[in-house]
């Protein structure tokens, strides 16, 4: 799976970072992106208005008693290459980030979309931030769709490293750092 | 609220795993680590530069401490999710133990107790045993009376329950460092910010 | 200087001077001693065991006072008899062991320069503030540093958990009992307390380590034991410079508390800068100490630490053989 774009939008909806990991291929122009991550947001919003209401009851009260294997994202192991190379952990330590299976915070919104040409996975956080990854296979695996969770769950980990750790950081605002640059490109580089 | 918790742990990190072993786990093997001294000593350091700023207004000091733990709060909630995962809480009682099983365990390698619960379960206190922001600390006599040391700790916690949608009040009732008998932080809801809950997340 | 919302180096001191009296033949304990002294006793310590019960104190920054906190004798009794097991605890080689996690450090140093940040108008005045904070922190570390390494090594550790271990424990009981004897004694109950920890960890020391008097000596110190202290390994180099006499080098390949911080016109090494320059200066190594990011080959975070010494180091250096 080749990631295309990461994308990180704010809780207010705003594109707060976005950054291309293939240079070829069509592009966006910055105000399209902008508006891609406006959409979403309101998508996301809708998506979960619109999820059937038995659903979403049955959800509930299956991850209650059961533990519905479903509201579990599965770890998938290291991504790629084993994550020792990666070349600095940052405030983690251990072989990987996590390396347990973890529910998801979005229960009922939008979470992967598929077109043709590619698909779109989005994770979001208990905060409201969003990640989203754009690849350019397209796929319904719901492999991939766990393989994508994993990774945008690493680079919420990286985030809250080195943007959220960064005194030059203002939250909300546009993510200008060079090390989250770098630990993200490496982190994608991997798959 | 046993059985909540019950779930919410089984569903973080598989069954019959309690908050405490959670929490220590991620302390044990996934949290890089740093002198607890050098906090300290860097805690300190701030707080006295503060005293000299604003002149020993204590009530300033208090204040801006707060503020700086405010805005800690807010940045260090999303560590906490990203290395966690964990759901969201759904009553005060489970809030209380996973800030203090697993938000104080991984961050401060400390576990307060919870206790003093109002009878409308909406207010709780926290009771540290040990506090690794006043290793060392002496107050002189006239911060004694006014200063609260640790109040940083208050903002943090009103900060990060914030970015989680839970409107609280933070303060601290009780510190030994002021010849108190127990250091005892208080934590009231108001309510919970229901709007700004975010969509899919039911 | 010591501002005194941490004062710890008092009974510090207090301890020392137990010290000097149990091993006056040692000369160089002495001079020592005599430094530590000179330096650290704290004009602003007001809450001394003569003054605990109830009496008020005097505090330098704020001058003679009519009113002061009308604390009464029990409580500052028993702040006293609880913060005294904390001095003891704090100074003893074992007590060091325990630690926060990189996150919570990585938080609040963040906020500590956005503070800085946000009271600077120039990057210069920034760097100053982070220096200023280091600096406080550095005056501190020779001292406890010196004095943990005089503690004989593996008599400590039982000895902390018997006399240490339950008045932790039982600090709340400890603290209450203990107020209410020297309430009633008056203040010989605290102190008469203190003592008896107080000799209890010198029966543990028998040299005391003495402060390094060579320039090498001093800077093998900064760049081993303070590294070490601070972030659990040695600095990766200790350079001269080929250029000026005066100058000396500290290589940091990865710099631990600013791992976090993308690069900036801001140097938020400085801070660590202002921790060497404590340390050296209480040491009487006057001098000045500047960060400078180096990156080499694959450590691109890489940070050199100048420390400039001032003439008269170069000169005192030069007399001795």
């Amino acid at each position: 799976m080749a990631i295309q774009t990461i994308l990180v939008i704010n809780k207010s909806g705003g594109l707060v970072y976005q950054r291309d990991f293939i240079k070829t291929g069509a592009k966006l122009s910055s105000n399209e992106y902008l508006i891609l991550a406006g959409t979403l947001q309101g998508v996301v919003a809708i998506a979960s208005q619109v999820t059937p209401k038995a659903l979403q009851i049955s959800a509930k009260t299956g991850s209650k008693t059961a533990n519905e294997p479903s509201q579990l994202i599965p770890y998938v192991g290291s991504l790629g290459a084993p994550a020792q190379n990666l070349s600095d952990m940052g405030s983690f330590m251990g072989q990987d980030f996590f390396n347990e299976s973890f529910p998801s915070w979005n229960q009922s919104g939008l979470k992967h979309v598929t077109t043709d040409q590619l698909s779109m996975f989005l994770y979001q956080t208990l905060t409201g931030l969003k990640f989203v990854a754009i690849s350019t296979q397209s796929t319904t695996n719901a492999m991939a769709v766990s393989i994508a969770e994993n990774l945008l769950r690493k680079a919420y980990c990286l985030y809250a490293d080195y943007v959220m750790k960064n005194p030059f950081h203002d939250p909300e605002m546009p993510i200008k750092c060079e090390l989250f640059d770098t630990h993200l490109a490496e982190l994608v580089g991997q798959l | 609220m046993s059985a909540n918790s019950a779930s919410i742990s089984a569903s973080s990190a598989g069954p019959k795993k309690s908050l405490k072993t959670f929490g220590d786990d991620i302390w044990k093997n996934k949290t890089a680590k740093i002198n607890a001294e050098l906090f300290t000593l860097t805690y300190g350091s701030i707080v006295s530069q503060l005293c000299t700023d604003f002149e020993r207004d204590f009530k300033k000091v208090n204040s801006q401490l707060y503020a700086m733990g405010y805005n800690i709060g807010v940045r260090l909630i999303e560590d906490f999710l990203a290395r966690t995962a964990l759901p969201r809480c759904d009553s005060l009682a489970q809030t209380s133990e996973v800030i203090s099983k697993c938000a104080f365990k991984i961050f401060l390698n400390v576990t307060p107790q919870v206790g003093n619960w109002s009878n409308n379960k909406d207010a709780f206190s926290l009771f540290l045993d040990e506090n690794p922001l006043s290793d060392f600390v002496e107050l002189p006599m006239d911060a004694a009376k006014e200063l609260w040391y640790s109040n940083i700790l208050c903002g943090v916690l009103r900060g990060a329950l914030e970015m989680v949608q839970m409107d609280c009040d933070v303060w601290f009732v009780n510190d030994v460092l002021r010849g108190g008998q127990s250091t005892e932080m208080r934590v009231k809801l108001n309510r919970i910010m229901k709007d700004e809950i975010p969509a899919g997340e039911d | 200087m010591l501002t005194e919302a941490w004062n710890f180096p008092k009974s510090f001191t207090f301890l020392l001077l137990k010290l000097q009296r149990a091993s006056a033949k040692h000369n160089n304990t002495n001079l020592v001693l005599y430094r530590m002294s000179h330096k650290i006793i704290n004009p602003s310590t007001s809450v001394a065991p003569a003054n605990a019960a109830g009496s008020t104190g005097y505090d330098y920054t704020i001058g003679p006072q009519q009113t002061l906190p009308n604390t009464s004798a029990q409580s500052v009794a028993s702040t006293l008899a609880g913060t005294r097991s904390v001095y003891h605890e704090s100074l003893h080689p074992g007590a060091h062991g325990s630690h926060v996690s990189v996150a919570a450090y990585a938080f609040l140093f963040q906020e500590m320069v956005s503070q800085a940040r946000n009271a600077s108008k120039t990057v210069s005045e920034i760097e100053l503030r982070l220096h200023r904070h280091g600096y406080h922190i550095g005056l501190r570390l020779l001292e406890l540093l010196k004095f943990r390494s005089s503690v004989t090594p593996g008599s400590g550790r039982s000895f902390f958990h018997k006399a240490g271990g339950p008045a932790a424990a039982t600090a709340g009981d400890a603290a209450s009992g203990a107020g209410n004897a020297s309430g009633a004694v008056g203040a010989s109950g605290a102190s008469s307390l203190g003592n008896a920890q107080d000799e209890s960890l010198a029966s543990n020391i028998t040299t005391m380590k003495r402060r390094d008097l060579r320039l090498l000596e001093v800077l093998q110190f900064v760049h081993g034991p303070v590294w070490r202290y601070l972030f659990d390994r040695a600095s990766d180099d200790l350079v001269k410079s080929s250029e000026r006499e005066n100058e000396y080098m500290i290589i940091d390949n990865t710099p631990s508390i600013t791992r976090f911080i993308s690069s900036t016109n801001v140097q938020c090494d400085f801070f660590v800068c202002g921790i060497i320059e404590g340390v050296l200066d209480l040491a009487s190594f006057p001098c000045t100490v500047t960060a400078h990011s180096v990156p080499e080959d694959k450590f691109n975070r890489r940070v050199v630490f100048v420390i400039r010494f001032d003439q008269e180091v170069l000169e005192r250096e030069a007399l001795r053989f």
